[in-house]
């Protein structure tokens, strides 16, 4: 059972959780960046929160069904349509053999996750199928690839994510080196609003309008660096490092974005403004582990039958006639 | 002892904020007394010059349960190494062809042959990996090598080159830009190559050069290729 890919889009590539262990060799983690959507879908489609998906970034790909199984969309709107029928985000989608699953550029959001009934069955590298292309495990994915999968069991289908309104703001933590810069400078990253530049990527998220200045320098020793760490080089521009940062890093760390708004932080097209927040590492912890319970016990969908508005047979009913 | 939480998944030990064998000695032996407990929710460790740092998952274990716990453990205990001195042998080709880089010490009176007894006389500290998968920090290079990073670095530094940026010395696994001066190359694939994982040494762990000509670097990148080849380790008692 088969996905063919027509069109890979802008840089799509599969990802699970990541890859853990192997850090201190110098392996970052890699996965999905953003791990809310991605464990959505995977809980849309019953599957294991570690399922591999497929992240699309900006623009999305085409694809071709080479049997039937069921997939789910969650992220950004990139304009997912099946056989040229618009189709809703959040939801389960019976696709058969045949079918043309169709993406587009983001009309809002950065990502979206392809999720499919029993994940993708890509190869496994220490233990974990996520695309890290910097150090040659794996590659986006380009016209003419095949992707296996296989379906084995079928999802609830009166099922749907709960929309939830989400503002710009970051909250981030003190960094490591937060003590190397003074408050003026530390005042600009919470009062002005910043951008994305366009040279971000799954490494790490330049930062534009904005420069930083350390009173202690710009080397530090180097040390191991964590996910979201807003790194200050010598030119002032900050860098918050991401999933495929390197492991260690000699960059004097201003702030570290709080793990429960590296979701939304992804999701922010480049030149999109946003602000900075700062709050407690307790908080940090506190929104984190909500943020984990509320996947966790599937708080964040609910059932359809509730929600009449949105009727998944209808959606499988109007594919199956023009099908 | 000091422990440090960083953020909502990580906390970070240090014991001495020194730049030393010895310190780095401390935190590596800490490491080894800490991994065998095998707890549940940590998910990886990272050793760098003066601090170690765990990275666990919250929904796991609790950051006050992991210090508890190593606050049981008694750290002046761990002065001393727990495993053998390792000695991990890496050869290396100084030809121009390779070392690309080499004119920045001829023009400092040294010769090849200099350069090579200089760079392979020592056993060096592997204080920690990163940067690249598989790339060793290693420091304390002779006094007469010491060489700053090139102003403009190279987009480009060839797979295996083995470098100096001013007293570290270590070797690119994989093609990568950098700044480093490349002095040499090895033949040897360290690193991921063909989906596998290969890094033969550890934080604590020791790298030994060794000086090899060009027909024995096509040798051994054939012997590596057909995956004959045995790194030569050698181990010695506490």
């Amino acid at each position: 059972m088969t996905i063919i890919v027509n069109d890979g889009g802008l840089y799509s590539t599969i990802q699970d959780l990541g890859r853990y262990g192997y850090f201190e060799q110098g392996i970052p983690t890699s996965g999905a960046l953003d791990f809310k959507s991605h464990i959505l879908v995977n809980t849309i489609l019953r599957n294991d929160p570690n399922c591999a998906t497929l992240e699309m970034t900006y623009i999305g790909g085409k694809f071709t069904m080479k049997s039937s199984n069921y997939i789910s969309v969650v992220g950004a709107d990139m304009g997912f349509s099946i056989n040229g029928i618009d189709m809703p985000i959040g939801k389960v989608i019976k696709c058969t053999t045949g079918d043309e699953i169709s993406f587009g550029k983001a009309k809002e959001g950065m990502r979206a996750y392809l999720g499919i009934a029993g994940g993708f069955q890509t190869p496994s590298f220490l233990n974990s199928r996520s695309t890290h292309e910097k150090i040659g495990v794996g590659k986006p994915l380009k016209s003419g690839d095949e992707i296996y999968s296989e379906c084995t069991h079928k999802p609830k289908e009166n099922i749907h994510l709960k929309h939830i309104e989400e503002d710009k703001i970051i909250r981030i933590i003190k960094g490591e080196q937060f003590d190397y810069f003074n408050q003026d400078e530390i005042e600009k990253l919470l009062i002005q609003s910043f951008k994305i530049s366009t040279e971000s990527d799954r490494m790490g998220f330049r930062l534009e309008d904005i420069s930083i200045k350390s009173e202690k320098g710009y080397d530090i020793l180097s040390e191991p660096t964590i996910l979201g760490s807003i790194q200050v080089p010598a030119n002032g521009k900050p860098i918050v490092l991401m999933n495929e940062r390197q492991t260690v890093g000699g960059y004097p760390k201003i702030g570290t974005v709080i793990k429960a708004d590296i979701p939304k932080l992804v999701q922010l097209q480049p030149g999109e403004p946003f602000t900075f927040l700062l709050i407690e590492l307790e908080e940090a912890q506190h929104h984190y582990k909500t943020l984990m319970h509320q996947l966790k016990n599937d708080e964040l969908i609910e059932n359809v039958k509730l929600a009449k508005h949105i009727d998944t047979d209808r959606i499988n009913r109007h594919l199956e006639k023009n099908r | 002892m000091k422990i440090e939480e960083v953020s909502e998944d990580t906390m970070t030990i240090t014991f001495d904020y020194a730049v030393s064998e010895e310190n780095c000695k401390r935190l590596i032996t800490f490491l080894e007394s800490l991994r065998p407990l095998k707890f549940e929710g940590i998910t990886d460790y990272s050793v760098s010059y003066t601090k170690l740092m765990i990275y666990y998952d919250p929904m796991i274990i609790e950051s006050s349960d992991i210090e508890e716990a190593i606050r049981k453990i008694n750290a002046d205990e761990y002065q001393t190494p727990l495993k053998k001195k390792r000695i991990i042998e890496i050869p290396v080709c100084y030809d121009d062809e390779f070392g690309l880089d080499l004119n920045r010490y001829y023009e400092e009176g040294l010769t090849i042959e200099q350069i090579q007894t200089l760079h392979t006389e020592r056993e060096y500290y592997v204080y920690m990996i990163g940067f690249l998968p598989g790339f060793p920090y290693l420091n304390g290079v002779n006094d007469k090598l010491k060489m700053p990073r090139k102003e403009t670095p190279r987009t480009r530094i060839p797979k295996g080159s083995v470098g100096i940026a001013g007293s570290q010395t270590g070797f690119y696994p994989t093609s990568s830009p950098g700044g480093w001066n490349i002095i040499g190359r090895t033949p040897l694939n360290i690193g991921i190559e063909d989906n596998t994982l290969n890094v033969p040494y550890r934080a604590g762990d020791y790298i030994k050069f060794k000086p090899i000509n060009s027909a024995t670097f096509d040798e051994i990148e054939k012997q590596v290729n057909q995956g004959t080849f045995n790194i030569n380790i050698e181990e010695r008692g506490v």
